[in-house]
């Protein structure tokens, strides 16, 4: 069986990125301990590449390596109390936290692409928990147009929810 | 199906929904998790590109020190295109992410090519025929583009969905703005979010579609709505999904639908029409 190329590798390390760190994510709570996670279980799969290892299932395998190094991580003591209400890592199976990771990404992607002004107004909202009238005196914009803003951010939002069959190619 | 379960259904759906956007606007940060950055980061780290030929580097080198100061375009090969094709059989569906994490999800029958080497450079450029939806990652530098038979859809940053079937092209922008334009001759138009447009090669028409039929996407989201439809449109909607033919054994014809279905077998959606309805729907394989 021939090894991956550089190429392939690429390319997988580029679409699986971010459904991975929000998976760790949901163990980590914090965004740069997880892409280090992240990028370490591609660097464990790399070495393994190169000296001649061969992986049946790429992406199994990260989500396995991920999820092990988001564990000990979270375990750890010092780590342990502030990942203490884990409301997130529900007893769900692993293909759906896998799913459930894969939609965050998506719903990443879309807050990324929010023209800058919806932005700001849709994280003063969810992620900072600002009432509608809160958000329209602190931008100096009235409550309709925070109401507006919210609407079509919620609106495109919900678009990236759709279900999709996946297959992977190559 | 029970409309209180639906209800139910609904609500968890959407709580789960609500859940999601919290946790992700919670831990988001502009830049974060970029694979982009992070790709180029672990190459660094793992000395990958040093891996290519050698030779590659030595002309690259000899290149750069010439035209130190002259951005990134003159340090890339021009070479063979890389060509990357994926093709879908009748009622497979498959999801691609190019490069640039744009996701294109194929239906069935449908095909699509991109060279690996030139996508992600001063544009954008991919081949399809068949049908896909589109969701394409924003970049105001770099315009994506869709080539057909006999039809280009240019974009910028937005969801779409093209579909070309026996000498008709149909474009569905769900958000954003995009350039269809047909390929032997000047005819274009400007779609904006909810527009939609039809392409018919034999006649080089290109009209705005008044009424874009609401369950365009439904062999994607598996959701099919109807608002007040016509029975008519109903059963063109349901053969299109379920890939059979309806017919109406009633002589009732005038009724109008207002009902949805998250992916429910054929028989429980017709027997909850029917009843409804008071029509006899029938579907033949």
């Amino acid at each position: 069986m021939p090894a991956i190329t550089v190429r392939e590798f690429e390319l997988n390390f580029k679409n699986l990125y971010k459904p991975l760190c929000l998976f760790a994510l949901r163990y980590t709570e914090q965004v740069d301990e997880a892409e280090d996670i992240v990028q370490q279980a591609f660097a464990d799969v790399w070495e393994k590449s190169q000296s001649g290892g061969v992986i049946n299932n790429l992406k199994a395998y990260l989500y396995q390596a991920v999820r092990n190094r988001s564990l000990s991580f979270a375990t750890q003591p010092i780590h342990a109390e502030a990942t203490d209400n884990l409301p997130e890592v529900e007893d769900t199976s692993e293909e759906e936290r896998v799913k459930q990771a894969e939609r965050d990404a998506r719903l990443w992607d879309a807050i990324d692409q929010l023209p800058p002004e919806r932005k700001k107004i849709f994280l003063l909202s969810k992620r900072d928990g600002l009432k509608y009238q809160e958000i329209a005196e602190e931008l100096h914009l009235s409550v309709k147009t925070v109401e507006n803003q919210m609407s079509k951010a919620l609106k495109t939002l919900r678009e990236t929810a759709v279900r999709i069959y996946l297959f992977f190619f190559g | 199906m029970d409309p209180n379960r639906k209800v139910n259904m609904d609500n968890e759906r959407d709580q789960r929904f609500e859940r999601s956007v919290r946790f992700v606007a919670r831990h988001y940060r502009e830049g974060a998790l970029d694979e982009e950055q992070a790709w180029r980061k672990f190459a660094a780290g793992h000395a990958i590109r040093r891996r290519v030929s050698l030779r590659r580097y030595w002309i690259a080198a000899a290149v750069v020190s010439l035209l130190v100061g002259i951005g990134t375009f003159f340090m890339l090969e021009r070479g063979e295109p890389d060509w990357v094709a994926v093709s879908t059989a009748p009622g497979q569906l498959k999801d691609v992410y190019l490069p640039d994490s744009t996701l294109v999800a194929l239906a069935g029958d449908s095909w699509l090519r991109y060279d690996a080497k030139g996508y992600n450079q001063e544009r954008r450029a991919v081949e399809m025929k068949g049908k896909a939806f589109f969701q394409v990652r924003r970049n105001t530098a770099r315009p994506f583009s869709v080539t057909l038979s006999h039809t280009e859809v240019e974009v910028l940053g937005t969801s779409f969905q093209v579909a070309e079937r026996t000498g008709r092209t149909e474009v569905d922008v769900v958000t954003g703005k995009v350039r269809f334009a047909a390929l032997r001759e000047k005819r274009e138009m400007i779609l904006t979010a909810g527009m939609s447009a039809r392409y018919t090669d034999s006649e080089g028409d290109m009209t705005l579609i008044e009424e874009p039929g609401a369950n365009k996407m439904a062999w994607r989201t598996g959701r099919i709505a109807f608002n007040d439809t016509p029975l008519e449109q109903v059963m063109s909607d349901l053969s299109d999904f379920y890939q059979v033919t309806i017919v109406n054994r009633s002589a009732n014809r005038g009724a109008r639908l207002t009902a949805s279905f998250d992916n429910q077998p054929l028989d429980e959606v017709l027997l909850i029409i029917n009843q409804t309805l008071d029509a006899h729907l029938v579907a033949k394989p």
